[in-house]
């Protein structure tokens, strides 16, 4: 009984805040004076430009989707298996870029890429001319958005690889090469996990809006956008976010079709895991890995630390975003700790069969996750802003309500793998020895899954503190984040101070891994 | 079981009671949404705080959604506003949210000494310190366009460029050309710039990178954004077009500034109003980076530009060109996308 108030307390305010304001908005754009109209959507099916740009869409999602995939697994398998030197570091720097607003990193790439960059200082005109080509349209919108999103990737299969039962491996190990290994044994089982960061990654390309504008590559977000922004056209905008719908059908058919039903993941804390000896590649692949890291990852950062200089310049606005950062710090920190644990109680219920239509879960999920931000957030508007619950509207549970409903798909399906885990025979012998189930999952549950609630919570402490649409149509006035401050300075602030809050985004951004890892006590998420 | 419930509760009591308590200080508070670049507009706010001790909460505008974040959060926010004063960097807003019913008339004594012009005529918004839609030209070029006829103009084939029409000024432009020129001659305008190869920008900002580094000859862009190329020391001067006799004469577009209907806080949106309207504030948008236009005579204008009187102006109706781009805005789409 108490177990299933708790799970439908946490479904009933996921519904509240995350599906009845959509819900709103979706029906304000069917309904007009004379009852239901579906014309809006009609002609939007019938116009050929709305076609091509969801084609647009569809295809730079899957070339990036498939590039995140290959560096993502790639990397991930060289930083968690293999003896390569420096392979912590690494990771660090390879997830650079999802701590970074991708409007500023778009902008820091023009500065190495663009016609008058440092390419054209550095090399020939030629090549310089190539660069600058390449950084446009499609290609350059496929090349950052998979700088961008790929650390997505390799932290999510990192996670998986690391709780592979060792002696799996091992006992494979007795009779095949490593590349058999990975090839039947450890990406089979970690399978799942890409299939997810793969749709995290789909979905985000799919909503992303500022790179392909930066870009000057049309997509279909930017119709929607279009409609808010240039015609105030609600319903409209609305009617033209709804294609997502589909894309998140597909992707779920595309899932339930090749992801295995039951993960076999389970954690070996004290087992030895077994190393990949890279042998004679060791210093070529470290050669590589290094001059990747230093051109792709450290070089824009660098560019970005130099621009701030002098030092003084940072710490002078590091004490006039004081807080700015507060509010990062405590929103991001909130909202995950928030998104984290509504996904796991609704993951939890979705394991046990407490909430029955698993794919209805899956969908809504998914549903509130790749929504425009700009349509959730006028929708919580409409839905909060009014006399009976203007206390949550004037107030940063707003905000808190906007990110559990976005975030709660990543800790929903990341905690599922720790309790899928857990053997019921568990949670039933505390039962039988009178343990209540509040007991239970602090004893039992809480402690077997707290990796993934510590993934969970990170990765959704990044999307909160990088967030800056739901924030701007949602926070009260008088408050702002660091990353609403930075795009708020990136018209017309100068150089070094728009370098500067990129910097200290970047740090702050950063704040709970340590705490994280202090308390995983040196363990591999 | 018991200790969940109380825990939700009071969760959910406390920031209850914390909004109660922030209620009290309404009175001194005054919120403003602003579209004006922060860079700019932050300081003039904090002068309006340590001289009225009224404390300012403002929510800024990113270049990133085209300055229309707060348009939209104003419009979503209309049956319960929480704004009290709105500062659009240009008229055009202000004349949509008088449309959409979202403002209210206040006649500022401040205004007085603005032309009539720059003012709505009952007082639902007020313009102050204007930007000139220019030409940003790059000195290289041994020729100048005078003409915004210029962008179809062959010899300028493929030199020229102009930011997107779908959004900011320079819709306000094409839709004041619509109003001046009527349809037809228009829509024939802008097909030409097609076939003249007009390259068409995301943003001013951009639009002016790209003559600042060569590739470009001219381009329509904000005054603004062309003394800002010009304080960076890129080779680029200011052109203001169509200043001959006969011709349809240069875009002003001053900041506008209105009363929301509802306001939370009316005396003090008024007091920010008058601030914001007055001589003093137009001299600190003239100032610096800002370079804004003072409307008010007797007010020094940024060294690169004209004093607006000395500018031949655009003769229009901002309620004109606000009406005929909620008309236009599909067919700029369509023009666009085509």
């Amino acid at each position: 009984m108490e177990k299933k108030t708790v799970i439908y307390t946490f479904l009933g305010i996921f519904v509240l805040i995350g599906i009845l304001p959509v819900v709103a908005m979706l029906l304000k754009s069917v309904l007009s004076k004379n009852g239901i109209d579906l014309s809006l959507y009609l002609n939007i099916l019938s116009n050929k430009h709305q076609w091509t740009v969801f084609f647009n869409s569809f295809k730079l999602s899957i070339t990036t989707t498939a590039l995140s995939i290959a560096f993502g697994v790639l990397s991930a398998i060289l930083f968690s298996k293999t003896n390569l030197p420096l392979k912590r570091l690494f990771t660090f720097i390879f997830s650079i870029p999802l701590f970074i607003p991708s409007y500023l990193n778009a902008v820091l790439w023009w500065e190495i890429m663009g016609k008058n960059g440092l390419m054209s200082k550095i090399t020939t005109p030629s090549i310089a001319k190539i660069c600058s080509h390449f950084y446009s349209g499609f290609s350059g919108s496929v090349f950052l958005m998979t700088i961008t999103y790929s650390p997505i990737v390799m932290l999510l299969t990192m996670a998986y690889l690391n709780s592979i039962n060792p002696s799996m491996e091992e006992a494979a190990l007795l009779t095949s090469s490593w590349k058999r290994v990975l090839l039947k044994i450890s990406i089979p089982i970690v399978k799942n996990g890409i299939i997810f960061a793969a749709m995290i990654v789909f979905l985000l390309s799919f909503g992303e809006f500022g790179i392909p504008v930066f870009m000057k590559y049309p997509v279909f977000p930017t119709e929607s956008f279009t409609y808010f922004s240039a015609f105030y056209n609600f319903r409209l905008a609305t009617a033209l976010s709804t294609p997502v719908v589909f894309i998140i059908l597909l992707v779920l058919l595309i899932e339930k079709k090749i992801a295995k039903q039951q993960t076999e993941i389970t954690e070996y804390p004290n087992a030895k895991k077994p190393v990949i000896n890279l042998k004679r590649s060791k210093i070529p692949v470290f050669t590589f890995i290094l001059f990747s890291a230093l051109m792709f990852y450290v070089l824009p950062i660098l560019l970005l630390f130099i621009k701030s200089l002098p030092l003084t310049n940072l710490f002078h606005t590091l004490s006039d975003s004081l807080e700015s950062v507060k509010n990062t710090i405590t929103l991001g920190l909130i909202g995950a700790f928030s998104a984290t644990i509504t996904g796991f109680f609704i993951g939890y219920g979705i394991s046990k069969n407490i909430i029955q239509k698993r794919e209805s879960g899956d969908f809504f999920t998914l549903f509130t996750f790749a929504i425009p931000s700009t349509v959730s957030g006028i929708g919580l508007i409409s839905l909060f802003n009014n006399g009976l619950t203007s206390f949550i509207y004037n107030s940063s549970l707003i905000v808190i309500a906007g990110f559990t409903a976005k975030y709660t798909l990543i800790s929903n399906r990341i905690t599922r793998i720790g309790i899928n885990s857990i053997p019921p025979s568990m949670e039933e012998a505390a039962e039988i020895e009178g343990a209540n189930w509040l007991y239970t999952l602090k004893k039992i549950i809480l402690p077997l899954t707290k990796k993934q609630l510590m993934a969970s919570f990170l990765i959704c402490y990044v999307f909160c503190a990088r967030e800056p649409e739901l924030i701007m149509l949602t926070l009260p006035a008088g408050k702002d984040t660091l990353s609403v401050r930075l795009l708020n300075y990136m018209a017309n602030g100068s150089e070094s101070l728009i370098a500067s809050l990129g910097i200290i985004t970047l740090l702050i951004s950063l704040v709970p891994v340590i705490p994280a890892m202090l308390l995983l006590k040196g363990e591999d998420l | 079981m018991k200790k969940f419930t109380v825990i939700l509760a009071i969760s959910l009591i406390i920031p209850f009671l914390l909004n109660s308590c922030s209620k009290r200080n309404r009175e001194k508070t005054v919120v403003v949404y602003v579209s004006e670049d922060r860079v700019f507009s932050e300081p003039v706010l904090k002068e309006f705080e340590k001289e009225t001790g009224i404390k300012v909460k403002a929510i800024y505008d990113t270049e990133e959604n085209k300055s229309t974040g707060v348009m939209n959060r104003l419009i979503a926010e209309k049956n319960n506003p929480q704004a009290d004063v709105y500062w659009a960097n240009e008229p055009i807003r202000a004349e949509v949210l008088k449309q959409k019913g979202i403002s209210q008339p206040y006649l500022s004594k401040n205004a007085r000494t603005i032309p009539d012009k720059f003012k709505d005529k009952d007082g639902y918004w007020t313009g102050f310190s204007a930007r000139a839609r220019v030409f940003i030209v790059n000195k290289n070029s041994k020729e100048k366009p005078e003409s915004i006829l210029d962008y179809i103009n062959p010899k300028w084939k493929g030199k020229c460029v102009i930011a997107n029409p779908l959004f900011g000024t320079t819709t306000t432009e094409i839709a004041a050309l619509f109003t001046l020129w009527g349809k037809e001659k228009t829509m024939d305008f802008l097909e030409k710039m097609k076939e003249n190869k007009v390259l068409i920008s995301t943003s001013n900002g951009e639009s002016a990178d790209l003559v600042a580094q060569g590739d470009y000859t001219f381009s329509l862009v904000d005054s603004d954004d062309a003394v800002n190329r010009i304080k960076q020391g890129k080779g680029v001067e200011i052109v203001y077009p169509d200043q001959k006799e006969g011709e349809i004469g240069t875009l002003i577009l001053p900041n506008a500034v209105i009363l929301i209907k509802g306001a939370p806080h009316k005396k003090e949106g008024e007091k920010l109003i008058d601030f914001l309207l007055s001589p003093e504030t137009e001299q600190m948008l003239a100032k610096e980076d800002c370079a804004q236009i003072p409307l008010h005579k007797g007010v020094n204008p940024p060294s690169q530009l004209k004093e607006i009187s000395k500018i031949k102006t655009m003769n229009i109706d901002y309620f004109e060109i606000a009406k005929k781009m909620i008309e236009i805005q599909p067919v700029l789409k369509k023009w666009i996308e085509n």
